[in-house]
């Protein structure tokens, strides 16, 4: 399984995880997957401090916001921050959708910012169209 | 002894008593040949006895009287017997016819000699006389004083009345027996006063007296004086016998004795009583000594210069009157005079000597000495006087001289004595000359010059006529005038000389002094100008002068003084009282009281007071003088000016009058009145302000820096303003106050410039208040709102808390809520999905309920969320174009909802003045109720426009929907507050009550009209006038 990681998912909830992977699953869209429960494991993951481990390069991260430990925001930031993951595109996934925190979202360099609809049917239609574009249509960076 | 010898002596003693008694006769008889005669022939007789008696002791003289026979000598004897006893027998013969005379004689000057009072003696020769001729009357009349009247003497027998008749009778050349001797000094024999003409004035007071002849005798001194006149009456007429025009001549005589001897009596009183009177009264001291030289009078004089009373010199030596040293001295001189002095009467040498004082001391002496012989001795009487002020004064004026002459040499001037010729030439001139003139004392002695070339011609008459004036008047004459100098120089001299007379009144020469008097007169002149000036400036400036000699009471004023007095010139006479009529009467008391209290107290007389004017009118003046003392004190002189201070007076009294009643209203003013000067310092307050100031007294503070009274932080704020106000520019002031018992206020001050006459600024007037209690009450305002603010601020941060938690909760809403709520209609909506086989009927029937009340759960979430978000936004207002944001939000709507059928009437809105996207918001939400509501309506429309109410602009939009019961229209705008079922009209009852959030928060209002089935009217305005949205 030397494929790259073509999608980090950063969300706490268990329920949804268990949605928005089925989503995925259902319209098969990827089934390389990273799910980092909490901010500072999205960090983790994404920029490990031993320099033996191999950071993953996902070609999409899907943010919650309201994370324990580390925030979605201040994850963001440390993705933006650091010359090896700037260029990886972030999508914002949250329930809320509060102005000041769509605004610093942009600010710190997000690509893409979406509310999770209450109703499960917009709900699918938004991962679903979300999977389809950074997974599919979107190209990536080159990651080396 | 034998006979002859014994007959010899007895002869020659018998001849010695002839010869004694001969010399006798000879003194006592005028016949002084006859006993001259008798005396020789006695003393020769004498002579002759002698010669027989001492025979034999004398041969040689014998020898030569041998040629002379015995018998030649008694005849030459006997023949000057013979011729003495002729000599003498006429007067034997006189004796008998005498021995009545000689009694008389006797008897009166034995009267006279007992010194019988002269009446007593007269009447005694009258009654003498009358004895010796029977049936006679003698009569004595004495010459008056006066030698013109008679008066009865002695007349015992003469009738009482007669005597009294004729007493007083004046003598005259036929006055009667009496008065006709008296006045001829002749014999007067009338033998029948019937028929004499001498008697035809007096013969009717003799006749009845039965006196028929009158006899009268002249009675007349020795020294032909006329004393009085001796009379016989005679009761029948007859003539004189020889014997008795004898009585009546010899009784003349001896009255004439009587009344000699009684008037050289009286005058030697007189002059008794003079000398004594002389001598006691003298101012020289007499004394008079005997030969021993024991003191047997003194007079008053020598008590006094010697200090010793008469009483304890008299019997004394004279020697005690005279220092020791000198008494051997003295004893000699005066034996000396005693043996050489040839008179009794002339004065003898004058000398000093000394005299000596009971006291011890001495005294310089002038003494003259004169010797009278007193029977048997000598007086030596002395005229004594002290000359102690005499040496002392002679010795004061050789000192007098000699300072005369130091004074004369050292005089600034000349003396001179010249004569009183138009050239004055000079007899006399002092060394001073060369200083004033340039000429030497020679020069004028020797006549090379006169004193008269000197004289500048200008002057040179003047010279002439002043002095020859003090010549005539016999007064000394002072002048000046001018000379030349021997360099040619011009000088002015003062001269004060005066003509020298011999005891003819003839004029001998001119004496006098001369000195340079060109400064004083230069002085003079420019003092004289300088007096014209002042008395011109002083009538201008209605001021005058006086000048009162207080010695002589003399007041002289000036033109000016009289003037201001409203006399006419030359009207006032000088006097005291003449001034003193012209003062007004309520003034003339403290005036006296004034002018004694500078005389007393050597102060200056300064003192304002009324005259009046001879016209009535009253006139204020103001006296100021000086006194001028002697050396003892006493004022002599008042000199002073007096001016018109009428006006002065007159506006002095209005400005007294205005200034009290500025001064009483400053006195009650509550606030502080004060003034400051240009360095701060209080020139005034007023007792509000000294009680605020807290001081007791103006005196406690004036001139000290007002600044002192300042908070130090107040003080250059202070100053500021002061020069601001010296510059012109009023301001006012609040400063903090600490009063001088440490109180502090806060005070209000406005300042003003004030200005002196000319208008420039002196001070600074202000008026102050304290405004302690308004400062208070600010600052507790200031306090109220600090505390308010802090409140505020405090409520601002609970409600940024509140806020703040608010947003959490929101978000936590957004977040967490909408999460679970996803999940059970994502949940239920997969078993509807996906396990949908496997439900029942009633299984699926419940899981679609859950998937719709999620949704419906969600969308209220969603649309609180948003009330609350909108509800809290910000405001950003802008212009609006309504009509552009209502055709928006319907193009917007129409996307969502079919609304072909609806009619929309929109009219032509006004800008408003908002925020676009909430304003947007208010639109969505009526036009979205608007389009549902009237959705069924076969014919919708919808209706939007505007109006204004008072200022206000407000927007409507109805429709002809349902509508809604106009009761519940006040729960149309409550959250979640609905009026339809949510079958009939799905919605959340969020809308509305957005939409007056907005409005409301905008400052507007928003209101619905509506009736059920009639549709409803909803009008909204954003709070803004047409004015204020137009901008």
């Amino acid at each position: 399984m030397n494929r790259p990681t073509e999608l980090l998912l950063v969300e706490d909830d268990a329920r949804d995880i268990e949605l928005t992977l089925r989503v995925f699953r259902e319209h098969k869209l990827t089934n390389h997957v990273i799910v980092a429960r909490d901010g500072e494991e999205a960090v983790r993951t994404l920029l490990p401090d031993d320099p033996a481990v191999r950071a993953s390069n996902p070609r999409v991260v899907l943010l919650d916001l309201k994370l324990p430990k580390l925030n979605g925001l201040e994850v963001l930031r440390r993705i933006r921050g650091d010359p090896r993951t700037r260029a990886i595109p972030v999508v914002i996934l949250t329930s809320s959708r509060e102005a000041p925190d769509l605004k610093e979202a942009y600010e710190i360099g997000v690509n893409s910012y979406l509310c999770k609809p209450v109703e499960f049917d917009a709900f699918v239609s938004v991962v679903k169209n979300l999977g389809l574009y950074w997974l599919l249509l979107n190209e990536a960076p080159d990651a080396s | 002894m034998n006979v002859t010898l014994a007959l010899l002596l007895l002869s020659t003693a018998l001849q010695l008593v002839a010869f004694i008694a001969a010399i006798r006769l000879i003194r006592l008889q005028r016949m002084r040949s006859a006993w001259m005669l008798l005396t020789a022939t006695v003393l020769l007789m004498l002579l002759r006895r002698v010669l027989s008696l001492t025979e034999g002791v004398y041969p040689a003289l014998h020898a030569a009287m041998r040629g002379i026979p015995s018998e030649a000598v008694a005849l030459l004897i006997s023949i000057l017997l013979c011729l003495a006893m002729w000599r003498i027998r006429a007067t034997v013969g006189d004796w008998r016819r005498s021995e009545l005379k000689l009694q008389l004689q006797r008897d009166l000057l034995e009267r006279i000699a007992r010194r019988s009072p002269l009446g007593e003696t007269l009447e005694a020769l009258v009654v003498a006389a009358e004895a010796r001729t029977p049936g006679m009357i003698a009569s004595v009349l004495t010459l008056d004083d006066d030698g013109v009247h008679l008066r009865h003497g002695a007349a015992p027998r003469l009738p009482n009345a007669y005597a009294r008749a004729i007493d007083g009778v004046a003598i005259g050349p036929a006055v009667g027996s009496c008065g006709t001797a008296a006045h001829y000094r002749r014999r007067v024999i009338v033998e029948d006063i019937a028929t004499d003409p001498l008697w035809n004035d007096y013969r009717h007071l003799a006749l009845p007296h039965g006196l028929k002849a009158c006899w009268s005798e002249p009675i007349v001194a020795p020294d032909g004086q006329l004393l009085g006149t001796f009379a016989m009456y005679y009761r029948e007429p007859r003539g004189p016998l020889p014997h008795e025009l004898e009585l009546i001549e010899t009784a003349a005589k001896l009255a004439a004795i009587a009344v000699e001897r009684e008037r050289i009596e009286t005058a030697l009183r007189h002059s008794e009583q003079r000398l004594a009177g002389i001598i006691d009264s003298a101012m020289d001291g007499i004394i008079t000594i005997d030969e021993r030289q024991r003191i047997v009078l003194v007079n008053p004089a020598v008590e006094r210069t010697f200090g010793a009373k008469g009483s304890d010199l008299i019997g004394k030596p004279v020697e005690m009157l005279i220092p020791d040293r000198f008494r051997p001295n003295h004893a000699d001189h005066l034996r000396q005079f005693a043996a050489t002095g040839v008179t009794t009467r002339g004065m003898g040498d004058f000398g000093t000597i000394w005299g000596l004082r009971a006291d011890g001391t001495e005294f310089p002496v002038e003494a003259s000495i004169s010797q009278i012989k007193m029977g048997s001795g000598r007086l030596f009487t002395a005229t004594l006087r002290d000359i102690t002020e005499r040496v002392r004064s002679e010795a004061a004026l050789r000192e007098s001289q000699r300072a005369l002459n130091t004074l004369i040499a050292n005089l600034p001037g000349l003396v001179y004595r010249c004569l009183n010729t138009p050239d004055w030439p000079v007899e006399y001139i002092s060394e001073g000359t060369v200083a004033l003139t340039g000429h030497s004392v020679s020069d004028f002695m020797s006549r090379k010059i006169h004193f008269g070339d000197l004289v500048d011609p200008l002057d040179a008459q003047r010279v002439w006529d002043e002095v020859q004036a003090g010549v005539q008047r016999k007064t000394p004459f002072t002048l000046t005038y001018r000379i030349r100098t021997a360099d040619h120089q011009t000088k002015w001299v003062w001269e004060q000389g005066q003509g020298v007379f011999n005891e003819a009144g003839e004029l001998l020469a001119l004496e006098g002094f001369i000195t340079d008097v060109t400064v004083h007169r230069q002085a003079e002149l420019d003092l004289r100008a300088s007096e014209e000036r002042l008395q011109l400036a002083l009538l201008a400036g209605r001021m005058g002068t006086w000048d009162w000699d207080l010695r002589t009471g003399k007041i002289v004023w000036s033109p000016g003084h009289i003037r201001l007095f409203g006399l006419e010139p030359d009207a006032f006479d000088g006097r005291y009282e003449t001034f003193a009529q012209r003062i007004h009467p309520d003034d003339l008391q403290p005036l006296e009281v004034a002018r004694q209290r500078a005389m007393r107290e050597h102060r200056t007389y300064e003192h304002e007071y009324r005259t009046l004017w001879p016209d009535d009118s009253v006139h204020w003046v103001r006296g100021r003088g000086e006194f001028t003392y002697d050396e003892s004190g006493q004022p002599v002189r008042m000199v002073g000016v007096v001016s018109d201070i009428t006006e002065q007076e007159t506006s002095r009294r209005r400005l007294a009058e205005s200034e009290s009643r500025l001064r009483a209203i400053l006195e009650t003013e509550p606030e502080c009145v004060k003034i400051v000067g240009r360095n701060c310092e209080l020139l005034d307050m007023n007792p509000a302000g000294l009680a605020m100031i807290e001081a007791d007294a103006l005196d406690q503070v004036a001139g000290q820096d007002v600044c002192k009274l300042l908070e130090p932080t107040h003080r250059e704020a202070f100053r500021k303003l002061n020069d601001q106000v010296l510059h012109g520019k009023p301001g006012t002031l609040q400063f903090e106050l600490v009063g001088l018992r440490g109180a502090h206020r806060w005070m209000e001050t406005h300042s003003v410039p004030m200005r002196d006459a000319e208008g420039t600024i002196s001070a600074v007037l202000s008026v102050t208040r304290d405004v302690t209690a308004r400062k208070r009450a600010e600052e507790e305002l200031l306090q109220a709102h600090a505390l308010l603010e802090e409140r505020v601020k405090e409520r601002t941060a609970q409600l940024e808390q509140i806020n703040r938690e608010l947003d959490a909760f929101t978000y936590s809403v957004s977040h967490d809520l909408r999460a679970p709520v996803r999940h059970i209609g994502s949940f239920a909506k997969i078993l509807l999905d996906n396990h949908s086989p496997c439900l029942t009927g009633e299984a699926r029937h419940c899981a679609q309920t859950i998937t719709a009340a999620a949704a419906k759960l969600g969308r209220l979430i969603d649309e609180l969320l948003r009330f609350s978000r909108l509800g809290r936004a910000e405001i950003h207002r802008r212009p609006v174009d309504m009509n552009r944001a209502v055709r928006e939000v319907w193009a917007e709507l129409a996307a969502q909802r079919r609304v072909d059928h609806f009619k929309l009437v929109l009219g032509d809105l006004p800008i408003a003045q908002g925020d676009p996207n909430l304003l947007r918001h208010v639109w969505t939400n009526l036009l979205d109720n608007a389009i549902k509501y009237s959705s069924q309506q076969p014919n919708p429309e919808i209706t939007i426009g505007f109006f204004t109410e008072g200022p206000h602009v407000w927007y409507h939009i109805q429709d002809n929907g349902v509508g809604f019961d106009p009761r519940f229209a006040d729960k149309l705008f409550g959250v979640f507050q609905r009026l339809h079922r949510e079958e009939d009209f799905p919605g959340t009852g969020v809308g509305l009550a957005l939409v007056q959030r907005i409005v409301q928060r905008h400052g507007g209002a928003i209101r619905a009209h509506g009736q059920v089935e009639r549709g409803a009217r909803f009008e909204f305005t954003l709070g803004l006038t047409r004015h204020e949205q137009a901008d």
